[in-house]
């Protein structure tokens, strides 16, 4: 990983194929039924906690909802407001009208706090993941991608039986993998598990996956048969300058991502 | 409806079919056809232009080609919007019609046409029969044009066809012949092209006929040829960047927009390419602030070139710098060279660190405070140290990449 530049923090950007204007519509609903999800599932005590924003101008109505909801919630840091996706936090110090508390929901204290501790110091992203619910097999590859990635889309393909690479040495081809496990969308808000499985094959990740879209389709049924469609369909991620190009059949998405000397495609079929 | 302050240039685009067939077209064939919706791509232009000033041209297709009233309706819109009209055309299917409409709606021409017929060899139908009918037609319609005192320029493509050698003499002599002015743009070829790379100048075959139509500029001031007269303007820091391609152009918004059938926005044309239209619902100026620190660093030139077209991108990435890199320096470099000939103590714009941000956004430069009596001598001449080219820009260092 080659950080030599100001990766920039700019919003994710969707430019719909002509004809199709209505996935601007769509993805946000698939962005809305996403959060909520994550929001729910730790509700629902499917898993012991989440990660929670609190934005500057609706806190209030926030700290009401998580304390009706039975829920607790700890503060972690003061980060940079932002909007859509963004790959790392930047973190100040003052609190205004730009700022995001940036923290933790769980139904346990106990477990909030556990879980604030373990952002002290050097970030303890095994027992973070195991607080989120993750499968072991992700937890421990993600601490491996994180070394060399912050978006390892491409180390995953790598890792997954049956990819091939190129001979142009850039691209790896991902075929008959479980598009359930895709995080290659989430910039522009398609993803359904909330993590990064340690291969396109991974069998925990799919036991999660389906457990996921179950929650999904009890929220919104609708929007899930939309974010299924979405995620089922071919496409190709493509990262160089730091920004990444993911083209779909219904839209070309662009967003900033980190500075690679190399040029890195993957595509999915 | 909210358009980025970079915006140069409003494309009317109802998509009509073109019966020009010119060899080196870039409209992507699997482009949906659709037909325009008129009452709406002019309710969108006229949301767009509220209190603005952008040129609206009538483009897309063979304007020519539409039925009369249409034609009518989209000069009367334009009309109002601006006092005056413009289209580009290759002037196939000029009836006397339009000539009234012309005159009716001030319209300024833009005729796509690149030099005397046997240089114009890449425009026009592909049957040989219908070339010579063709390239016979526009002749004579300049002529008819000039006969009805209608003004006109044109938009050269420069090739292998055209633009080296010998071509280039002819092409210059001719354009000067027929009083033509306008622009010489490299031609663009559309990365799904198998085929089109073989007429496409070389950055350096393009570096060396721009540098030879500036010289042709220099010496006569009523040349108004492009990108000459602009880059010029660019380095002394008067009016906004010009053309399009220097002025942050990001594939994801571009400085120019489209006006599609169905009256949504799209980017430029250029960018049809990819198969996607519409515009980015934000300004973005991402490929910009990633090229000043990636592929341009250092660059001389990066405040007024911005990394080029996208639609140019090398290896047909949008995201990276323009193929032709090496021209738009060259160009730069030898006018600046010529400006500091004639006022060696000028302070220009690639001597004011953060230009487009301080100056596009309002200041100006001072044009008495910058200049100092041109008999004083420079810190330059002083050391014997003029050449440009070995100052610090990456150009020397990313000619390999490319």
């Amino acid at each position: 990983m080659n950080d030599k530049i100001n990766v920039l923090n700019s919003p994710p950007v969707v430019l719909p194929r002509y004809g199709y204007l209505h996935v601007r519509e769509d993805l946000r609903l698939i962005s809305n039924l996403v959060e909520q999800t994550e929001y729910e599932s730790v509700k629902r005590g499917l898993r012991l906690a989440n990660r929670y924003h609190l934005t500057p101008f609706n806190f209030d109505k926030e700290i009401e909802k998580v304390s009706k909801d039975g829920l607790v919630f700890l503060p972690i840091s003061r980060v940079k407001n932002y909007s859509g996706f963004i790959h790392e936090h930047i973190y100040i110090n003052d609190i205004d009208q730009n700022t995001l508390i940036y923290g933790v929901i769980a139904k346990d204290l106990d477990v909030a706090k556990d879980f604030v501790d373990a952002h002290n110091n050097e970030v303890d992203h095994k027992s973070i993941g195991e607080m989120l619910g993750y499968p072991e097999c992700c937890r421990n590859a993600f601490v491996k991608f994180w070394e060399r990635s912050f978006d390892p889309i491409q180390e995953i393909a790598k890792e997954t039986t049956g990819h091939k690479n190129c001979v142009d040495g850039v691209t790896t081809i991902i075929e008959n993998a479980d598009p359930n496990l895709y995080v290659h969308l989430r910039y522009f808000g398609i993803r359904i598990i909330p993590f990064f499985p340690c291969s396109y094959h991974c069998e925990e990740s799919k036991n999660f996956a389906k457990k996921w879209i179950s929650l999904m389709k009890d929220i919104d049924s609708k929007t899930t048969d939309k974010l299924l469609k979405l995620i089922n369909m071919p496409s190709k991620w493509d990262l160089y300058n730091a920004q990444i190009i993911v083209s779909h059949p219904f839209f070309m998405g662009r967003a900033t991502s980190y500075y690679d000397i190399n040029r890195k495609v993957v595509v999915f079929r | 409806m909210q358009v980025d302050k970079n915006m140069s240039t409003i494309l009317l685009y109802p998509l009509i079919n073109c019966p020009v067939n010119c060899e080196y077209c870039f409209a992507n064939p699997e482009m949906p056809k659709q037909k325009y919706n008129k009452e709406l791509m002019v309710k969108t232009l006229e949301e767009i232009s509220l209190d603005r000033r952008d040129t609206i041209i009538l483009h897309g297709g063979e304007v020519l080609s539409l039925p009369i009233e249409d034609f009518e309706y989209f000069l009367k819109a334009m009309y109002k919007l601006r006092g005056q009209t413009h289209i580009q055309t290759s002037l196939m299917g000029l009836k006397p019609k339009h000539i009234k409409l012309f005159k009716k709606y001030k319209t300024n021409i833009g005729i796509s046409v690149d030099g005397p017929p046997e240089l114009n060899i890449l425009r026009g139908p592909r049957d040989p029969e219908l070339n010579k009918f063709y390239q016979k037609q526009i002749i004579e319609n300049i002529e008819w044009l000039r006969d009805e005192d209608i003004y006109f320029g044109s938009i050269a493509v420069l090739s292998k066809c055209n633009a080296i050698g010998d071509k280039l003499e002819t092409l210059i002599k001719w354009s000067k012949d027929n009083k033509i002015g306008g622009r010489f743009n490299p031609m663009f070829v559309p990365f799904w092209s198998k085929t089109l790379s073989q007429y496409q100048l070389t950055p350096e075959e393009l570096k060396i006929a721009w540098i030879r139509l500036a010289e042709e500029c220099l010496n006569d001031y009523t040349l108004s040829w492009q990108p000459t007269r602009e880059f010029i303007d660019n380095l002394i820091g008067c009016g906004n960047l010009g053309c399009c391609v220097v002025n942050r152009c990001d594939y994801l918004t571009t400085a120019c927009k489209t006006i599609m059938p169905d009256g949504n926005i799209a980017r430029c044309d250029r960018c049809f390419q990819d198969g996607y239209y519409y515009i980015s619902d934000r300004p973005i100026t991402t490929r910009a602030e990633i090229l000043q620190q990636t592929e341009c660093k250092g660059c001389r030139y990066f405040e007024i070139c911005g990394g080029g077209c996208a639609g140019e991108g090398v290896n047909g990435d949008v995201r990276r710098k323009t193929y032709y890199c090496e021209a738009y320096f060259g160009l730069y470099e030898f006018l600046e060279k010529k400006i500091r000939g004639m006022f060696p103590n000028v302070l220009l714009t690639p001597d004011i660190p953060n230009y487009y941000n301080n100056y596009m956004n309002g200041q100006r430069i001072n044009f008495v405070e910058r200049f100092q009596p041109s008999s004083w001598l420079t810190n330059s001449q002083q050391s014997n140290n003029f050449d440009l080219g070995h100052e610090d820009h990456c150009f020397g260092e990313c000619k390999n990449e490319r």
